[in-house]
């Protein structure tokens, strides 16, 4: 039986934990991305911005929480996926990705739908990003 | 402050090749390791036509311009000040390594909260790829601080 049926509204996805974020991450991303906003890659930018030193990409973070859903459901049942970046994600930050079933639909077809409520929280708990998905698999006939 | 009055501008197209270079590097960036991102076989072996790119690829698309950020320059918003509050993403078909991606963007909505402190503009974006299949949709917002 495919994973996706299994689940049921309450339950929750296994969750992502990731490595804490470096400055070279974030340079990384920034070269894959094209996004070179010096706020993520120059300290003294940063600084003068205001902030003790540079924050990672929200679009890293929401990467990230991208993956807690690629890992667990095939990448062609993603409908859409939104995030709210709440605080920002700093240097050092250790992330943990959770995702839970608010919403299970199954049409009669078969088709499940499930909407998921997602957050990625560092190690002192401060909410990184709120997120939403939904995930529509076709059933089989 | 943004004036109100760029509500509806809209952007000239962007277009944007898919290639390998561009969809491994991303993929490894954004620490994936599932191979439908990475190597064709495996895509195809997933019932992929090919290697397709992860969920948020799309914001590379955005930033493929000499100067992606200098469309901030017309609506007077300090790079240091701007940081983005929201992303959401309907997506409609794949991505597809070797697809061409035309992205149009327009300027959605301005408005603001906390007494005018921070003010949000949102962006509303479209990608069709080189068959004109629309493949996906986004919305962006992103929020101006008037104070550090």
């Amino acid at each position: 039986m495919l994973k996706q049926h299994s689940f049921k509204a309450g339950d929750e996805i296994p969750s992502l934990r990731l490595e804490k974020i470096t400055r070279s991450m974030l340079s990384t991303y920034a070269n894959a991305s094209g996004d070179l906003n010096p706020i993520h890659i120059d300290p003294v930018f940063a600084r003068k911005a205001g902030l003790k030193d540079v924050i990672a990409h929200g679009m890293l973070v929401m990467a990230y929480l991208a993956r807690a859903l690629t890992n667990v459901f095939p990448h062609s049942s993603l409908v859409s996926f939104s995030s709210q970046f709440i605080s920002m994600t700093l240097i050092g930050d250790r992330l943990t990705c959770f995702g839970t079933i608010v919403k299970k639909n199954i049409d009669d077809k078969n088709s499940v739908t499930l909407e998921i409520s997602m957050k990625v929280l560092n190690q002192d708990k401060e909410k990184r990003i709120l997120g939403t998905a939904i995930i529509n698999i076709k059933g089989e006939s | 402050m943004i004036s109100q009055d760029f509500i509806g501008k809209k952007y000239s197209p962007i277009s944007f090749k898919v290639t390998k270079n561009k969809l491994v590097s991303f993929a490894s960036a954004t620490g994936q390791n599932s191979p439908i991102y990475f190597d064709i076989k495996a895509a195809k072996d997933h019932g992929y036509k090919t290697m397709i790119a992860p969920p948020t690829f799309l914001t590379v698309i955005s930033m493929e311009q000499d100067q992606p950020y200098k469309y901030l320059e017309e609506l007077n918003i300090p790079l240091d000040r701007l940081f983005h509050a929201a992303q959401e993403y309907n997506y409609y078909m794949p991505i597809y390594l070797g697809d061409t991606i035309t992205m149009t963007k327009k300027i959605e909505d301005i408005y603001d909260k906390k007494n005018g402190t921070l003010r949000f503009i949102s962006f509303l974006s479209n990608y069709i790829n080189h068959d004109d299949i629309e493949v996906a949709q986004s919305l962006s917002t992103l929020v101006v601080r008037s104070n550090a």
